[in-house]
């Protein structure tokens, strides 16, 4: 009922894609032969039951003998339907990791070629706030765009009401960098990163809302075999579920205004993860081998 | 309703009367995960279990009539809020404060205004209302900003991002929420609160409480609605199913799953529909004209009666369709589409229990 940018999101894949579901059928997948009583007692003629089958029925075509399968995700609907689709929690991770990432590459930047140690004073502090052991080394790594690197190892320094504590820690770190303190923070009163303020906090909600991305092209997932080989052992295979690349998923963006948010703020992180016109993310498993690569377009409602 | 000086009450006496009753049916885009209590946490393996209730020797998922009641409440206030904002009936707490000075400046207001609004920024310790009122400056504006400047933080942009309005009360502040009987700092507060309004609109009284608590209730005045909690039209298992799903957090440094935050949650399948009642109380024929509010709730086209505030903000909520609902609802979930439609009978024979005794009652 209240301002709300709303965008039609398209994300295509631009290299293959697997994540791990953890539904009834994903479940039932990754079941050693056919004991299936860990998964459901539903009775026969179920639709739980029909759900189960059909996964016997994909692992009878990849092998005879049951494999294991580690299927993607499936969105199961009240009337039986089930359909692949990505959750929104992976597409909200995936945007949130990727404007971390930015943040962290900035940090590095910021620290090439310059000795910084973090002092005394800032360490000791954060062992009060969040308790001894911990990197402090990590605090380095902040920047207005995201402060995950800090609020990652003391999580209770990033509930809201401990702004002060934040900007008391974060000014001395820019002391100590020789940066502007507007360089690390993107909300002053609140000592924020961009992130933070985006995503939310312990007690500030997110606002952007990503809702589910189910499927939208005609493509057929398939199942491949990969091998894991250790140094004397036998080697022991295994089976992913896959899409290929061009496989499109459909859904929505939203970005929905906070008394300290505005649509400033939200364009602001579209252009910092926009790199030649495309903003690319990527998305669930054997990222390191290219995987899940995957471009997301945006069209305002 | 009285008349003279700053303020008009608004109030209708208490009563069982009923104005009429709607039926709110909410139905999940995708999957709904309402979190259960401790009964649910006892009795199911999962981290994040949905909310169940006992039924004859299984559970049934409901919603709750809290987080009913809460959803809508939220959504009126959001919308009245925002509205306010457009037609320069709200103010941000900055001018509000600017107007408090001198005598009117007493502890109980410092600490139940100010302090209490800024614990949620900065920790509780850092300035206390002693402090605020012996720091210099004339206004309490001044003296505020003064005082957190002293250790250090700047409080300004948020008073000034912070907008109040009497249409919608600021509830989780205690000073800054309506309640009744009026306690004379609240008076100081509400007065500044309407002059600030005045300087952008010529609103000639404040209008107490806000009609969100008129309607939904505040301290010491009762809700004029009724919210039952809303029941699965189907079977369990075959017309919907409650089923789970794992999530792990990503540590956002290292890139990888982070330790110990694998967790579960159950979930009612998208699809899934849930019936709940809303009884609306009161006299529908007491004449009390909110000043402005039709204007805000753009509510000139209906045919509703416009007159008795609580049934214009139900007439306003009938227009919600898409919502969200429940918890993770920012990552995909809670999903929901609600219908709110006023009616005089309903099919409840045809619904499973307990959603149909619940029909039996409301529709009496």
């Amino acid at each position: 009922m209240t301002s709300v940018y709303r965008f039609h999101a398209e994300l295509t894949l631009k290299a293959e894609l697997h994540t791990k579901g953890s539904g009834v059928m994903e479940q039932a997948a990754a079941v050693k032969g056919n004991d299936m009583t860990y998964i459901a007692n539903a009775p026969t003629n179920s639709t739980v039951c029909g759900w189960i089958e059909e996964v016997q029925h994909f692992r009878r075509r990849i092998e005879g003998r049951l494999p294991t399968v580690s299927l993607l995700p499936r969105f199961y609907s009240s009337d039986g339907q089930v359909t692949i689709y990505i959750p929104g929690s992976s597409i909200k991770g995936a945007l949130r990791a990727a404007l971390d990432q930015k943040a962290i590459r900035r940090a590095v930047e910021r620290l090439r070629d310059r000795e910084a140690e973090v002092p005394e004073e800032v360490a000791s502090e954060l062992a009060r706030l969040c308790g001894r052991g911990l990197e402090t080394e990590a605090a380095l790594f902040i920047d207005r765009l995201s402060h995950s690197a800090l609020s990652i190892i003391c999580e209770s320094l990033y509930a809201l009401q401990n702004s002060d504590k934040r900007h008391r820690l974060v000014s001395k770190i820019a002391e100590l960098l020789g940066a502007d303190a507007g360089e690390l923070i993107h909300h002053e009163s609140l000592a924020l990163g961009l992130s933070e303020l985006l995503f939310g906090t312990t007690g500030l909600r997110s606002s952007i809302y990503v809702s589910n991305f189910h499927l939208a092209s005609d493509v057929e997932p398939y199942a491949k075999v990969f091998n894991a080989v250790a140094w004397g052992y036998v080697a022991s295979p295994f089976h992913l579920e896959q899409l290929p690349h061009g496989a499109k998923f459909k859904g929505v963006i939203e970005f929905k205004p906070t008394p300290f948010t505005s649509y400033r703020d939200f364009e602001e992180m579209i252009r910092t993860l926009t790199e030649n016109g495309k903003l690319t993310l990527q998305i669930g498993g054997r990222r390191k081998l290219g995987w899940g690569l995957a471009e997301l377009t945006l069209q305002q409602l | 309703m009285s008349e003279g000086g700053f303020l008009s009450l608004y109030l209708y006496p208490h009563t069982t009367r009923r104005v009429a009753t709607y039926k709110i049916t909410i139905r999940a885009k995708s999957e709904l995960l309402v979190g259960g209590g401790s009964l649910e946490q006892a009795t199911t393996p999962f981290d994040i279990p949905a909310a169940k209730m006992p039924w004859g020797d299984s559970f049934i998922p409901y919603i709750p009539g809290s987080t009913v009641k809460g959803f809508l409440r939220a959504a009126v206030e959001e919308y009245l809020r925002a509205r306010a904002r457009e037609e320069n009936l709200s103010a941000p707490l900055a001018e509000v404060l600017k107007n408090i000075e001198g005598e009117m400046i007493d502890d109980e207001l410092v600490e139940k205004v100010v302090v209490k609004l800024l614990q949620q920024f900065v920790s509780s310790d850092v300035v206390s209302t002693h402090e605020i009122r012996n720091a210099s400056g004339r206004t309490l504006y001044e003296k505020t900003v003064k005082a957190y400047k002293n250790a250090k933080v700047d409080v300004g942009r948020l008073l000034e991002e912070i907008h109040v309005t009497p249409y919608a009360c600021a509830a989780v502040v205690e000073g800054l929420a309506c309640e009744l009987p009026i306690r004379p700092y609240k008076l100081a507060y509400l007065r500044a609160m309407h002059d600030a309004i005045r300087q952008r609109n010529d609103l000639n009284h404040l209008p107490y409480p806000c009609p969100v608590c008129l309607t939904f209730g505040a301290a010491g005045y009762s809700s004029n609605v009724v919210v039952t909690s809303a029941y699965p039209r189907g079977e369990l298992g075959k017309d919907y199913f409650i089923l789970t799903r794992r999530h792990v957090a990503i540590d956002r440094y290292t890139g990888a799953a982070a330790e110990g935050k694998l967790f579960e949650v159950e979930y009612v399948t998208a699809g899934a529909e849930f019936v709940g009642y809303l009884i609306l109380l009161g006299d529908a024929q007491q004449q009390l004209t909110y000043p402005e509010l039709e204007k805000l709730l753009r509510l000139q086209q209906t045919s509703a009666p416009q007159s008795y505030a609580p049934q214009c903000l139900i007439t306003l909520l009938q227009g919600t369709r898409s919502a969200m609902l429940g918890r993770r609802k920012s990552a995909g979930m809670g999903e929901v589409e609600v219908t709110i439609e006023e009616i005089r009978e309903d099919q409840c024979d045809s619904y499973p229990p307990p959603l149909k005794e619940i029909c039996r009652w409301a529709t009496t």
